[in-house]
């Protein structure tokens, strides 16, 4: 079989492959991939996803492709004669140069489609104390919700509500909600699966999350870094609700922990619950 | 030189286990440790008003116990006897027990030897890496049910850091230890190392290593997993300070591995063996060993920050009094990307060193895959953030780790675009070496696509810290190198130790591996983007279907590793069928020696002066060196 | 094969200049090693600093000793100095090696007098746990290389005293001389790098 038979072989089975599987990988598996569309950042998610995964299969189908024909076209039939040798090839330039191009290409596209995704709205993500992408279509002014991780409980506390700190987590839908979180004690994370967040809560830091919520949904929230002992017991149910819903809960929660809340210390963006605390 | 007949009367057993051996280093480390701990107590009790600290574990006794039982034990191996004669001004020598005339008992001492030092660190690794298996199947065994607790939380967590621990700590030296200590003075023609004493240090100081963590367990265990985030690690029991003397004492080891066998390449190639014509293999061990020579020092410092914050009540970590939690993430991914570089890049060399052989062909592209190499060692040390993309570091870096991270996938490339040249139109022959390298291949393919996504900061922020992460690491550190170890095994084991491997075992064992590895770590993606969390003792309930699926398939793991702890007991210990010199049929330098190797490698040294890969070239060039062991 | 003792074959030995060179080569390697752990702490410090934690960089009145600091730095520059020369001057090797030698445990002696004297603890803050964390540890280091000088000096000492061996014994690569004049090169790179690193330290942790 002469060399040029061989690969155009490869690139048909590749092609058909790829044409088969891409759309199958684009439209029916990436649209079942969680977090889901419950909000802007959590859809942005999925979009990026799809797009990796998208571009992921042809070329993984082009390895597997290449390695599998290989394996199988080119294997020693005669494994009992004498040991015979291949021809001697040591490289191809053009080859070479082609692979890099293309390799490269796809890189850099990735990089830079990813940056224009995470600039556009921070993705969910946290972005530290002075973050530098916020949601552009902001619904209403953004409620600042601020979220306290401890050994092992998320808690969460308005300051536009007059500093109320609750246990549970609502939030009003279409509005874009700035999370502010910090922790008390260790390294937490605050994962609102559904909501598509994810910010780590640092000890005497401000870790700061947009989210711009849309239709209300209940949604898991999980401890996604190991904070000690109970790390797996560290989760919790949120609610988005409707705005009327929403003020009528935290109306409630204030009346409720009015007392609690004189006692708090006043809001901050992190705190130091004791000043001399030294490890060991 | 006349054949005299000599007798001589071996002493009885007990009289030849006094001495500088494996039995003394022991005694003295358990008397070191105990002289240790009791000076930590001397030490706390009229500094505790100086130092403040609270009534909990006294962490400078354990940390001096486990500084001066370490010190016991090499002492009593006889690392000690070379420097005080230096000290005394005795000029310096290179050989320790390197005659065969002492048999097996060389192996449980001081041996310069590098082909004995790598079949040491053969075993001592293998066995660390049962452990940390061990340690794997009960973390599947606890996550069966979510309700269920089979371990306390708190021992749950100490055998998830013991799993990755030992793992990252054994692993990094899996292929550095064994092989390139075997392999790297007969392919370069230098038949030693440049400092034999540094490798057999590195050798026992991995071993001490290895003991000092297990001792977690007897100070409380540790909850930080193996990456030992602070200020989690400064409030913990005293357990932690078990897993920072591991770490250090690893560092070390992993420090001077690499800066041995740098300067052996460097500085001992036999004439004609230039850079360009340097073996694959050796060209993996080089890059690698430019990362452990440089990243380890910093995960060194690292760790001593938290032993002083531990002990001295210094503040590094511990935000209340001027440290920061964001210094342990920096510092320790600092290290810790190029470590998982430690990790990949052997495998990447051997793979590229046995498709030739089985494909019988030259690698192809030899200067692009060095290129890769290299490349992936430069990138290593500008990608860190990637593990800190959501940990609330400044926002305006991560577009630019997001493109260094997207980067390295590039060289990452260039090992694959070689072996896929490699073999084209070859000759290819299925043995278990190759089907282990094939294995290899795909495994490291969805392991390096999963680091894609995890690389894109979108995306990353669907994953980050849950199973898919896990996926991804284990796909490219277990699938990539843990296979490509197997691969060399298979293939360097007969011409090491002169035996058969069982070719039907082998099959049986690389089949099993590959599907169970695959069912047991594929699914793990889907659970990480279904929102499973890591290091989690209990889950949504869900997700049970899919974890019990998961243990089930990791105890089938368990018992492909039987499958080859049998292979290996059956051939090399019960039967022991001699193997012939070059079964591979490879004509790289170490084969073409008589097996078993002699003591002094060859008797002269080497001319090279052929391209390593001479595969379909008529009429085929002479082997440099002759099977008898001279030059040709 | 014979029942007896088996034929040794002629071994040849390896080319001479391998052990020079590893010797030189490793001093180089070990510059890098050593610059990347105390970069660790170059990074702390600035990080604290910058991050200022609960306004806790320094926790109450904490000062650099600068005199202290001043006095171990020119010991240790006038270590860095001697050993050099005693690596360029054969005949005066000795003297000088042996003063580069002192110099360098005067200098651990010097900061463990700064230490008992300082008018801060390792709990007052961030600076004070990496000026106690980074000296610390560049005492303990200064200690392994005041151990590979002071082999140095005694291989020179004993081989005033007994002459030089000839032919060169078994199982040692190259000539003693040889040896001895590629390790006192490699030695004392090493420790001018290492001191250099220590001046480094001296000028972020009481200048800067």
């Amino acid at each position: 079989m002469s060399e040029v038979n061989h690969f155009r072989r490869v690139l048909l089975i590749w092609l058909v492959a790829s044409v088969i599987a891409t759309p199958l990988v684009i439209f029916v598996l990436a649209p079942i991939v969680p977090p889901g569309n419950g909000t802007v950042e959590s859809s942005g998610q999925v979009t990026d996803n799809t797009v990796l995964f998208g571009l992921s299969t042809p070329i993984a189908l082009a390895v597997i492709v290449w390695f599998l024909y290989a394996v199988i076209a080119f294997r020693e039939r005669d494994t009992g004669g004498a040991v015979l040798d291949g021809p001697p090839l040591r490289g191809d330039a053009r080859i070479q140069m082609w692979w890099v191009v293309i390799t490269t290409t796809i890189v850099l596209f990735l990089a830079g489609y990813g940056s224009v995704r995470l600039l556009s709205d921070g993705a969910g993500g946290g972005q530290g104390p002075n973050p530098i992408a916020a949601p552009s279509q902001a619904k209403d002014p953004a409620l600042q919700v601020q979220v306290i991780a401890q050994q092992w409980q998320f808690t969460y506390r308005f300051p536009g509500y007059g500093g109320v700190e609750t246990q549970h987590l609502y939030i009003p839908a279409h509005t874009t909600i700035e999370f502010n979180v910090t922790s008390l004690d260790v390294i937490h994370s605050f994962w609102a699966f559904q909501l598509g967040v994810k910010a780590d809560a640092n000890p005497g830091e401000n870790n700061i999350a947009y989210v711009t919520t849309k239709q209300p949904l209940t949604f898991n929230i999980r401890c996604a870094e190991l904070c000690g002992v109970w790390h797996g017991y560290m989760f919790d149910t949120g609610h988005v609700v409707t705005k009327a819903q929403f003020a009528a809960w935290i109306a409630v929660q204030r009346a409720q922990f009015a007392p609690a809340t004189r006692s708090l210390p006043p809001y901050s963006k992190s705190y130091f619950p004791d000043p001399q605390r030294l490890g060991g | 030189m006349s054949a005299i007949a000599v007798t001589t009367e071996k002493p009885p057993v007990w009289r030849r286990l006094i001495g500088f051996n494996l039995l003394t280093a022991v005694v003295l480390g358990v008397v070191g440790y105990l002289i240790g701990y009791w000076i930590g107590g001397r030490i706390n009790t009229p500094s505790t008003a100086f130092f403040s600290s609270d009534a909990g574990e006294n962490d400078i006794s354990v940390f001096l116990g486990y500084g001066l039982g370490v010190v016991g034990f090499l002492i009593g191996l006889g690392f000690a006897n070379y420097p005080v004669r230096r000290m005394l001004g005795y000029p310096p020598t290179l050989a320790e027990h390197e005659s065969a005339d002492e048999g097996l008992g060389r192996y449980f001492r001081l041996c310069t030897d590098h082909k004995v030092v790598a079949l040491q660190y053969m075993v001592g690794i293998g066995f660390f890496f049962a452990i940390g298996g061990l340690n794997a199947m009960l973390i599947r065994t606890e996550l069966l049910n979510p309700n269920t607790h089979v371990f306390g939380a708190n021992q749950y967590l100490t055998l998830v850091g013991m799993h990755g621990s030992m793992m990252m700590g054994m692993m990094t030296s899996s292929i550095l230890g064994p092989f390139a200590n075997w392999l790297v003075p007969l392919m370069i023609g230098s038949r030693r190392m440049a400092f034999p004493r540094v490798e057999a240090f590195t050798f026992w100081l991995l071993m001490a290593a290895g003991v000092v963590l297990i001792t977690t367990i007897f100070f409380g265990g540790f909850q930080t997993g193996w990456t030992g985030y602070q200020p989690l690690g400064a409030e913990g029991t005293a357990g932690y300070d078990a897993y920072i003397g591991f770490f250090a004492l690893v560092g070390i080891s992993m420090t001077l591995l690499g800066f041995n066998l740098l300067a052996t390449i460097i500085t001992m190639r036999a004439p004609g063996m230039t850079w360009t014509r340097l073996p694959i293999f050796v060209w993996g061990v080089v890059s690698t060993a430019i990362l452990m020579l440089l990243a380890s020092p910093m995960l060194a410092a690292a760790l001593f920050m938290g032993a002083f914050d531990r002990t001295v009540q210094t503040g590094f970590y511990v935000p209340g009094v001027g440290g920061s939690s964001f210094l342990w993430q920096n510092l320790f991914w600092v290290f810790g990307h190029p470590e998982v570089y430690i990790v990949a890049l052997p495998g990447f060399g051997i793979a590229l060193e046995l498709l030739p052989v089985f494909c019988r062909k030259p690698l192809w592209g030899y200067r692009v895959a060095v290129a890769g190499m290299l490349g992936v060692t430069l990138l290593s040390f500008f990608v860190w953030q990637h593990h800190l993309f959501v940990s609330g570091i400044n926002a305006d870096l991560r577009p630019f780790y997001m493109l260094s991270t997207e980067l390295i996938s590039i060289p990452t490339g260039f090992i694959f675009l070689s072996a896929m040249g490699t073999l084209w139109r070859g000759r290819i022959r299925l043995t278990v070496p190759m089907l282990f390298v094939l294995g290899w291949a795909f495994n490291f393919l969805f392991g390096g696509i999963s680091g894609v996504f995890l690389s894109d900061a979108p995306s990353d922020v669907t994953t980050h810290g849950s199973f898919f992460s896990m996926a991804h690491f284990h796909y490219t550190i277990m699938g990539g190198l843990v296979f490509t170890f197997f691969a060399a095994i298979y293939y360097w084991i007969p011409k090491m130790t002169g035996y058969k491997l069982s070719e039907r075992l082998g099959r049986i064992h690389f089949w099993s591996l590959f599907i169970l590895f695959n069912a047991t770590f594929g699914p793990l993606f889907a659970l990480g983007f279904m929102g499973m969390p890591r290091r989690v003792v209990t889950y949504a309930s869900n997700l049970q279907p899919l974890n019990d699926w998961v243990s089930v398939c990791a105890y089938g793991i368990g018992l492909s590793m039987l499958v080859f702890l049998w292979n290996v007991v059956s051939s090399l210990i019960l039967k022991r069928e001699p193997e012939v010199a070059n079964a591979w049929n490879s004509k790289s330098p170490e084969f073409q020696l008589p097996t078993p190797v002699p003591v002094y490698d060859f008797e002269r040294i080497p001319v090279f002066d052929a391209d390593p890969y001479p595969y379909g070239v008529e009429p085929a060039p002479v082997p440099t060196i002759a099977p008898a062991g001279g030059t040709a | 094969m014979e029942a007896s003792a088996p034929v040794a074959p002629h071994i040849e030995p390896e080319p001479r200049e391998w052990q020079l060179r590893a010797l030189w080569v490793g001093a180089r390697m070990l510059c890098g090693a050593a610059s990347f752990f105390f970069m660790a702490f170059l990074f702390a410090y600035f990080y604290l600093r910058s991050l200022d934690v609960n306004k806790s960089w320094k926790i109450g009145h904490v000062t650099a000793p600068t005199g202290w600091g001043v006095a171990i730095v020119v010991v240790l520059v006038a270590s860095a100095v001697l050993l050099r020369l005693a690596s360029r001057r054969p005949t005066s090797a000795l003297p000088l090696g042996s003063a580069a030698l002192g110099l360098a445990l005067l200098s651990i002696v010097l900061q463990v007098i700064t230490w008992t004297t300082l008018g801060f603890g390792p709990a007052s803050g961030g600076y004070a746990s990496v000026y106690v964390g980074w000296t610390a540890w560049y005492a303990v280091f200064t200690v392994a290389c005041a151990y590979w000088i002071e082999t140095q000096m005694a291989s020179l000492w004993r081989m005033g005293r007994e002459g030089v061996k000839r032919p060169r014994a078994e199982g040692v690569p190259a000539d003693d001389v040889e040896l001895l004049g590629a390790g006192l090169e490699a030695c004392s790179f090493l420790w001018a790098f290492y001191v250099a690193l220590g001046v480094i330290a001296w000028v972020v942790l009481y200048l800067v």
